[in-house]
């Protein structure tokens, strides 16, 4: 038996560089990977520190995070920002906070109290640990941004999931091998350059209204960060055919976190895809 | 291949070559060498960067156009001329930056505001005349890729006028007088790699309101990570 675990190559060769030991504490893993089936609903997810994070020694400062409830599932995708230098406790303080919401919230959603409390999480942490509870403060070491999805069942192979973000970190519908985005483009095509910051908690934007789409069986709900949203593009280059087919049945765990460990060019931040399938229940 | 080829950020060196830089463009030289050498240990934060070394006396003068510096097998030395015209380098700038952008998006890049490093040891020669060709460079509507500009002024340069060059206080840097004027040069040059390498993401967000109380459903989910 044999397989070649050089990561699939995206665009031109990049440079080949040895992973560093993160010089932080406390411990955080290069690759996290995760999946499991519920109810009707299969999902995966794994999170991959960058070739550029890889290089330098600093901890991936993505993460994810999936739940299960009364049959609906939570997934939430975080990404801290680069220049926060606590931002990979940010990410995984903002993503454990919106699942424990989630999981104690009934019926209707507060979204904009949802974000709320993931900003203020950030707060409180750099309150107790670092001793500081100054929300500038915790904006400067930990802000990271956050994609949610909570996807509820809506019959035999039907979903309909309600999603909001903060930040550049995004969703799509992929339905087959094509991928639609679910928020609308932060940068328009004709801009001239990339906008100057990017939006994070602590900061939440004064109205939150959740994106609502219907997943049937045979479309997967996507999330991730900007590590694999700004390679995708639209989808229709060589990252796009490799999701698209990767993810057109829900794949063995190792083989996303594999898809997700590729290379080429300048592509160099760390990358987390988080996938849901609607199953009817003779599959699941 | 990759549907878009990557973000890429602009630097410019803009350097006054007027003859009082004499004593120390050898320091400045060196200087740029390093920045060179530090980029070639850092291949995937130079894969982000594209630079040009523009050199400004009565004249302007494209010492090396826009490129990745890890084509380049060496940089190119800057030298002393007469006159220290600061509008004839912004007066370059806004017919280059645009030009390069446009290049570089068609090359597949998204690109960064490019970012503008300016060094100069003494008072402009053309006072009264820059200042309109630099309020064109920095109007955001007049030039939708204006820079920002990191100002740094050594020897006879007065702070008020590198502050006026800075697109933000924090970007205007000037020696401490009595400090010499080649360890001035070298901590620019230094800071100008750590910018260079480190061009990580700003925090922002111009219409989300930062959280400063205390939500009342909210609930630590964790204490430790």
């Amino acid at each position: 038996m044999s397989f070649d675990w050089a990561p699939p190559l995206i665009g031109a060769t990049g440079p080949q560089l040895s992973a560093r030991a993160p010089q932080t504490q406390p411990y955080r893993s290069d690759t996290v990977i995760d999946g499991w089936a519920a109810g009707g609903f299969e999902v995966r997810a794994a999170s991959v520190r960058g070739p550029g994070h890889r290089a330098s020694g600093v901890p991936r400062q993505d993460d994810f995070a999936l739940a299960t409830v009364g049959g609906s599932v939570i997934a939430v995708v975080a990404d801290g920002v680069s220049n926060a230098p606590l931002s990979h406790l940010g990410a995984t303080m903002v993503c454990r906070t919106v699942v424990d919401y989630l999981l104690r919230a009934d019926g209707t959603v507060d979204w904009h109290d949802l974000l709320r409390c993931a900003g203020w999480a950030l707060v409180e942490y750099a309150g107790r640990q670092l001793g500081d509870s100054d929300p500038q403060q915790a904006e400067t070491l930990l802000a990271s941004t956050v994609v949610v999805a909570l996807v509820r069942p809506d019959g035999p192979g039907r979903a309909v999931a309600q999603l909001v973000r903060v930040g550049d970190s995004t969703a799509w519908r992929l339905r087959d091998g094509t991928w639609e985005p679910l928020f609308a483009a932060l940068t328009d095509p004709q801009d001239e350059l990339l906008p100057d910051g990017v939006a994070a908690l602590p900061r939440v934007p004064a109205e939150v209204e959740p994106v609502e789409v219907a997943i049937v069986e045979g479309n997967v709900l996507v999330l991730a960060t900007d590590g694999f949203a700004e390679p995708l593009g639209h989808g229709t280059g060589d990252l796009g055919r490799l999701f698209g087919d990767g993810l057109a049945t829900p794949p063995a765990m190792t083989r996303l976190a594999w898809m997700l460990d590729f290379a080429g060019g300048s592509w160099d931040d760390d990358r987390t895809v988080l996938a849901v399938w609607p199953v009817s229940p003779e599959l699941s | 291949m990759a549907e878009t080829a990557g973000r890429v950020l602009p630097v410019y060196l803009v350097a006054d070559e007027s003859v009082s830089m004499t004593p120390v463009v050898d320091e400045l030289n060196a200087g740029l060498q390093s920045l060179h050498d530090a980029l070639l240990r850092e291949p995937l934060a130079a894969a982000k960067v594209r630079f040009s070394i523009i050199g400004f006396s009565e004249d302007v003068v494209v010492h090396s156009a826009l490129s990745d510096l890890r084509n380049e097998t060496a940089l190119p030395q800057l030298s002393v001329r007469s006159g220290t015209a600061y509008g004839v380098a912004f007066s370059l700038l806004i017919d280059r930056i645009p030009a390069d952008v446009r290049a570089l998006k068609r090359e597949g890049f998204a690109v960064h505001r490019p970012a503008v490093f300016f060094l100069s040891d003494g008072q402009p020669t053309d006072p009264g005349e820059w200042e309109p060709v630099y309020a064109e460079l920095i109007d955001r509507e007049r030039t939708p890729t204006a820079p920002n500009i990191i100002a740094c002024g050594i020897g006879d340069a007065r702070a008020e006028t590198i502050l006026h060059v800075a697109t933000r206080p924090e970007f205007a840097f000037v020696a401490t007088p009595g400090v010499e004027v080649g360890f001035a040069i070298a901590e620019f040059c230094t800071a100008l790699t750590r910018s260079v390498i480190r061009s990580g993401q700003a925090v922002g967000g111009d219409t989300a309101e930062l959280v400063v109380e205390r939500p009342d459903s909210f609930r630590m989910a964790v204490d430790v990570v």
